[in-house]
């Protein structure tokens, strides 16, 4: 669980990062983060 | 393990409550399609349909203009591809929730970093557990 949280963590705050700066890898870290959100849920469900 | 929930605080389990109901907001397999389309590439030999997909995204992407932004040191990153990526990756979300869909997966991955917060103080102090900053380093034998 530490695991998936720094993982959907520092994706979330890159996505924020990205956000602020209106940065082109915003995409990528709403993927990132998403993603790893919903391997992080099936995890709790299980 | 429903035991060792009990212990966290209110908001630590309320946030589990978010982490967990969220996703299951979001619509069956909506994040799951998500996650199978940014973990994996288009190959004719993957099991997902993407070649097919990624016909679909780049048609439905035909008017965009092809962007890269440069970036330091010389290098740029081709926004076009993330442009698609992201195409792909939200197919399954539903054109009139998207915003709504996209604000209950933030929701939910706050809720989860939440609670996974909480749930490790909670384990840290039943077992005693200390966080600080790191002791200084010793001083040196002359």
């Amino acid at each position: 669980m530490c695991i998936a949280r720094n993982d959907v963590r520092h994706a979330l705050t890159q996505t924020g990062h990205a956000t602020d700066r209106d940065a082109p890898e915003y995409a990528y870290w709403i993927r990132v983060a998403s993603s790893h959100y919903f391997e992080a849920a099936g995890a709790l469900r299980e | 393990m429903q035991a060792f929930i009990a212990t966290v605080p209110e908001d630590g389990r309320q946030a589990l409550k978010v982490a967990v109901g969220s996703s299951q907001k979001m619509g069956k397999r909506v994040l799951e399609h998500l996650r199978e389309r940014t973990f994996h590439y288009p190959s004719p030999a993957n099991r997902y349909n993407l070649d097919s997909e990624l016909e679909e995204a780049l048609r439905a992407l035909a008017d965009e203009e092809v962007t890269a932004v440069v970036e330091e040191g010389g290098f740029f990153r081709w926004r076009f591809a993330d442009d698609v990526a992201l195409t792909v990756a939200l197919a399954k979300h539903d054109p009139d929730r998207l915003r709504e869909q996209t604000m209950l997966a933030r929701d939910g991955a706050i809720g989860f970093v939440n609670f996974a917060t909480r749930a490790w103080e909670a384990f840290a102090e039943k077992h005693g557990l200390e966080m600080g900053p790191p002791e200084p380093p010793a001083e040196p034998v002359q």
